[in-house]
């Protein structure tokens, strides 16, 4: 098999200045020895550099307005990490904004704060029915016709106080509803 | 100062869009023309181009920034694109393999390609059409053969950047721009030859 290929292959790499030292002066010894290796050389080079040319008239060529803006009309946002976010925004805010960064802070802490106060303050009334609250008044015996009051927005009337033996339990009625009530 | 592609790959998974947008216009140019080179043909080059730039947005977490940003996105170019090249071959479109069917090349005579290309500045011209011959023999390369030619004769991409992009070892990449050069050769020769035998169209300037 003729040797041709291999040094027409370091050629090759020769002009791409990718050999060793070693193939290098292979190549280069080669060279001077023969010139019909020399226009080879040359035959490579010319292409190389045309079509490098070609390449490059294309690309400068090509009427690429609008193609970043296509590009990222097709993209999805993306959505790095909550945590990442939060130091972005964080580190954001403290180079650019420390004042509203601490008008934030401040107002956090007066929200908090305010919760905490009407939370202990107790319930706020919000117009509906307290079903479950107790009566103000000790506990008595009611009499049949009697209204009790039940909650605080509503009377129930007293219907009978005969409740099964061994169990204080009473008929009442609220509204034209009957209720049961267990004591 | 210009930002390194590093650091606005770095800002874009911070959540930076306006970062990836940079990323996008700095290398649009050499993505389309990486496409184009490969199928030669304009819409088609901008669409690869395109989704090039889709794919890194969607799978730029698997880059671990071991090698080059550029390698990992003109990877991805050249794979849609090749991509592309066999779903034609697949549909029967418009692909010729005559010149891979002849794997032995046996070179023209050394020196003539030297003289009738040039190897100085010419004329627009001139320019435009030596262009458009090299993009004709360039499209008549096999796959493997074009893909490699492009990579390293657009932005002179090294050996070393060229094994991890196409992934293949180095002694392979320098035999196989050997014979992707040399199928080149063969078929710029057949086209001078046809053109005008008596002056060379790389005629120089001056």
């Amino acid at each position: 098999m003729s040797k041709e290929p291999d040094i027409l292959t370091l050629l090759s790499a020769y002009r791409d200045g990718e050999l060793s030292p070693r193939e290098r002066e292979k190549v280069e010894k080669a060279l001077a020895a023969d010139p019909a290796l020399q226009a080879r050389l040359v035959d490579m080079e010319a292409v190389s550099l045309r079509l490098h040319e070609a390449l490059q008239m294309r690309a400068a060529g090509a009427d690429l307005a609008g193609f970043s803006d296509r590009v990222m009309q097709r993209l999805g946002k993306r959505r790095a990490p909550l945590l990442e976010r939060l130091r972005v925004a964080l580190s954001e805010m403290l180079e650019f904004r420390p004042l509203q960064l601490a008008a934030g802070a401040v107002a956090a802490v007066l929200i908090v704060a305010v919760s905490v106060v009407a939370l202990r303050s107790g319930p706020v009334d919000t117009g509906a029915p307290q079903i479950a609250e107790a009566p103000a008044e000790p506990p008595r015996l009611v009499a049949p016709g009697e209204r009790v009051a039940m909650t605080r927005e509503s009377l129930v009337k007293v219907l009978s106080v005969n409740a099964p033996e061994g169990r204080d339990t009473m008929l009442l009625s609220s509204n034209g509803t009957t209720l049961i009530y267990v004591q | 100062m210009e930002l390194d592609d590093l650091t606005l790959l770095r800002r874009f998974q911070e959540g930076d869009q306006r970062a990836f947008k940079l990323l996008v216009e700095r290398y649009q140019r050499k993505v389309y023309a990486i496409a184009y080179g490969m199928v030669k043909d304009r819409d088609t080059a901008e669409d690869i181009a395109q989704e090039a730039f889709v794919r890194v947005h969607r799978y730029i977490d698997h880059f671990k920034g071991d090698s080059s940003f550029y390698t990992w996105l003109y990877r991805i170019t050249s794979n849609l694109a090749i991509d592309h090249l066999r779903s034609q071959k697949a549909r029967g479109e418009a692909y010729d393999e005559a010149v891979q069917a002849s794997e032995s090349e046996t070179l023209p005579e050394g020196g003539v390609l030297g003289t009738r290309l040039g190897t100085n500045p010419q004329k627009s011209a001139l320019r435009r059409e030596l262009a458009e011959k090299m993009e004709e023999a360039l499209s008549q390369l096999p796959e493997k053969h074009r893909e490699i030619l492009v990579l390293r004769e657009l932005d002179g991409m090294s050996y070393e950047d060229l094994a991890r992009v196409l992934k293949i070892p180095k002694g392979t990449v320098m035999s196989r721009l050997f014979h992707a050069r040399a199928k080149m050769q063969k078929l710029l020769t057949g086209y001078l030859e046809g053109d005008r035998p008596e002056a060379g169209i790389g005629e120089e300037e001056g």
